[in-house]
């Protein structure tokens, strides 16, 4: 057996040629899960006999030179709010558990596994997606790959460690106010959150609908445009999947910067970004050639707003659950799901229309420019257990403030592309490469050009060697 | 709202939504309804112009 390749299109190129099987790509991946998952704790289940299962009947495919799919042999894993078939949808919690299992795939895994990418298994994340730190009281916390006393983010933690951690080259989250973004930024890896409504959310455990997207995470551009290329598409049974043909991607990532016209957003988000969250955004605007630093007005009513619908969308969700179950619900969020159950409802829709009207003021910013830049996250990981966010003299609680700069971007559902920048500094941080509705493949050219520059690059975390 | 405020309304709304809460567990919950009357004053407090649409649209 060769070398085992690492990224996705060198996995399914060799599993394509016949240079290596399904098989021994699955059986490598299964034993580094083994040997490094024990620190890490990204996965909740590994799913064995059907990766091995899938992974002979892509090897089939090769060998009959049958039409051998785009992720042939490709490993992946998903956070546990998707369904998998078989299994119970754990989304978290441990009270999940007793639900029966998932009659079949969610969307976005049937899609994956009809691109000939194989299932490894379920992924941590904080309770009910409510947390930015994956530190989960029944399943444990998922640890940062580049320190291990420090946190992966969340909710889609254990996503991007198992990414960061060379587990799998792919990985499925979600993102309401910044749970692709800021996991991709604690752990240096690329995520893509996509246009609200783009990729469909059918079989995934919902947290605040109005806002829930679902995305990949991937260690470089070429494989995260691929696995969004292959997500694409309407589907019947989501009513909120936009009725759009797949846009794929992929082909124009050479198309490079030419001609865009590029922004940092400066102000909301330099107040609450230390200096080396604001440095990587100077470095990527120069990068790209920004020709504007622009402040857009209130984005903290904006933060508020999303702040607001996800605290009542949220706790209404899962009041039945909080009404039967409280001693075994999450203790980090239980109480900020039942604060949220009692927000008085015209607080509720006031958000809801100030939505409607920050998606008009981002529409002008974004007729004057094709791409928006910001930090992901106001600072790298934090240690596992910190209760308190530092920045330049305010003294934020953590939990609720980590997503302080994903979530006004999000609140009106932009693409969004999280890109860790190239740093000698041992713990790493993205920007968040921000384009109109629709036009993800501007937000994925922006990250491929600067990781052809060598200005954006998933940095390969000490679990990973 | 004040804080004995908030707290009457959480007991009374606990109540409407059938839930029974220790008095720890109302405390708690009082900490964290505090906070997000912070946030939520933000969107109170903001200047929405009266013509944005009262409502999400429902497509059927």
């Amino acid at each position: 057996m060769s070398a085992i390749p690492s990224t996705a299109t060198e996995i399914a190129a060799a599993v394509r040629s016949g240079q290596v099987s399904a098989l021994e790509i699955v059986e490598a991946t299964l034993a580094r899960v083994g040997r490094i998952d024990a620190d890490i704790n990204a996965f909740t289940c590994v799913t064995e006999e059907r990766a091995r299962a899938e992974a002979r009947a892509v090897d089939a495919r090769v060998r009959g030179r049958s039409d051998v799919p785009p992720l042939a042999g490709v490993p992946y894993a998903v956070k546990n709010l998707f369904d998998v078939a078989g299994l119970p949808t754990l989304a978290g919690s441990r009270i999940n558990e007793a639900r029966a299992p998932a009659s079949c795939d969610a969307t976005l895994v049937g899609r994956f596994r009809d691109a000939g990418a194989i299932l490894i298994g379920a992924l941590n994340m904080d309770a009910y997606a409510y947390g930015f730190t994956t530190e989960n009281t029944a399943y444990g916390a998922s640890h940062n790959p580049h320190d291990l006393a420090r946190s992966a983010g969340g909710s889609s933690g254990g996503s991007a460690a198992a990414v960061a951690a060379g587990l799998v080259p792919l990985t499925l989250g979600s993102d309401t106010n910044g749970s692709i973004r800021v996991p991709a930024s604690f752990c240096g890896i690329f995520g893509l959150k996509p246009t609200f409504g783009r990729l469909p959310r059918a079989g995934s455990a919902a947290f605040a609908a109005s806002l829930d997207h679902l995305g990949p995470f991937a260690r470089n551009v070429t494989d995260l445009a691929t696995a969004y290329d292959v997500l694409q598409g309407p589907d019947a049974a989501d009513p909120a999947c936009a009725q759009r043909p797949a846009e794929p991607t992929s082909a124009g990532l050479e198309a490079g910067i030419a001609g865009l016209r590029v922004a940092r957003l400066a102000g909301y988000f330099d107040r609450f970004a230390t200096a080396r969250a604001r440095e990587a955004s100077r470095i990527a605007a120069q990068a790209l050639g920004a020709s504007d630093e622009i402040e857009i007005p209130d984005m903290d009513a904006a933060r508020a707003a999303a702040f607001v619908i996800t605290a009542a969308e949220g706790g209404a969700l899962q009041l039945e659950t909080l009404r039967h179950h409280y001693a075994e619900f999450e203790p980090h969020s239980r109480d900020r799901f039942l604060a949220g159950a009692m927000t008085p409802a015209a607080w509720y829709v006031r958000a809801q229309r100030m939505r409607s009207w920050f998606r008009e003021r981002l529409r002008e910013v974004l007729g004057r420019f094709d791409l928006l830049i910001a930090p992901a996250t106001p600072d790298v990981a934090p240690p596992l257990g910190s209760d308190w966010l530092e920045l330049d003299g305010q003294r934020l609680p953590l939990r609720p403030n980590i997503g302080l700069l994903a979530q006004p971007l999000s609140f009106v559902g932009l693409p969004i592309v999280a890109a860790p920048i190239a740093s000698t500094a041992a713990l790493p941080i993205a920007v968040q490469l921000v384009g109109a509705p629709w036009r993800e493949d501007i937000c994925l050219r922006a990250a491929a050009a600067l990781e052809r520059a060598g200005v954006a690059r998933s940095a390969m975390a000490p679990q990973s060697r | 709202m004040n804080e004995d405020d908030a707290r009457a309304y959480l007991a009374a709304t606990a109540r409407l939504q059938s839930l029974s809460l220790s008095p720890e567990q109302s405390e708690r919950l009082l900490v964290v309804f505090l906070r997000n009357i912070e946030v939520a004053q933000r969107v109170l407090d903001f200047p929405l112009p009266e013509e944005v649409e009262p409502a999400g649209i429902f497509r059927p």
